[in-house]
């Protein structure tokens, strides 16, 4: 299975993680955020939930090198805290060509573990030309 | 909180070192960002930091402005258009577009982005997000 065949509807298997004090901190050091919100408190960064899951679609299914991000969408509907799992998935909602590149566009959720959205979105990728079988 | 109000920016100097560092803590391991022979041969010449990696500097620059009511009610719809190599020094902007009451709150609309040295464009969208109604957001 690669990107280019996903059909709209398409599920992306659930990915689960637990979201250690050291992931934690490596995703803030990595964007250097030094909000003061962060500071004596357990919280994670919403654009981490955001990355992770990313993580868990490219995890299922690489991507190939050279695809880009074409727009992001994000609606952050609750705090995660450091130590709690989240369940990612997503959804293909557009898989389409023109001008020589593929878009395809997935929903995203991330759930807590309680079991309510933390996270939705929708990611937009450019793939770069479909590879051609010799 | 004020319509044409600004948010504070931030600048970000992107180095490669950070980008290797947001590919590991992201899991993104895309060539593109961080192996120079391979983003050679793409229409970017070189390598650019994760798309990804530029919108947490938006988030960051919203919560900076908001606290916690951005992490609980924030909504951002961003469009990436043009790469971010290392090196670079971007800056964020913030623009308040709309103040209105809802429901005992407050939402806040907003135009966001990041911009290069060139001064051009990098990441451009709108940001929104609900204030508690005893809470107006520090400018």
């Amino acid at each position: 299975m690669n990107y280019y065949a996903l059909e709209p509807g398409f599920q992306f298997p659930i990915a689960t993680y637990t979201i250690s004090q050291k992931a934690a901190e490596d995703y803030l050091d990595a964007v250097e955020d030094i909000s003061e919100v962060y500071d004596n408190n357990d919280l994670v960064a919403p654009t981490a939930l955001a990355a992770y899951a990313l993580r868990g679609l490219m995890e299922s299914i690489p991507l190939p090198p050279g695809a880009i991000h074409g727009s992001q969408e994000l609606e952050l509907l609750g705090e995660v805290m450091i130590g709690q799992e989240i369940s990612c998935t997503g959804t293909v909602v557009q898989n389409s060509s023109r001008a020589g590149r593929r878009f395809i566009s997935i929903d995203l959720l991330v759930r807590g573990e309680d079991g309510n959205p933390r996270l939705k979105g929708k990611t937009t990728l450019i793939l770069p030309l479909e590879p051609t079988t010799p | 909180m004020q319509t044409g109000q600004e948010l504070p920016s931030i600048a970000k100097r992107v180095t490669q070192g950070q980008i290797i560092s947001y590919a590991e803590a992201s899991g993104d391991l895309n060539p593109v960002h961080w192996d120079e022979n391979f983003a050679k041969t793409t229409q970017f010449g070189r390598t650019i930091a994760h798309g990804m990696l530029v919108l947490a500097f938006v988030s960051e620059m919203m919560t900076r402005a908001f606290g916690r009511s951005w992490i609980k009610s924030g909504k951002l719809r961003i469009r990436f258009k043009a790469p971010v190599f290392p090196g670079e020094v971007v800056h964020t902007f913030g623009t308040v577009r709309r103040v209105e009451k809802i429901d005992g709150a407050t939402r806040v609309q907003c135009i966001v982005g990041c911009r290069n040295p060139q001064n051009e464009e990098v990441v451009m969208g709108d940001a929104e997000l609900l204030l508690p109604s005893s809470i107006e957001g520090r400018p």
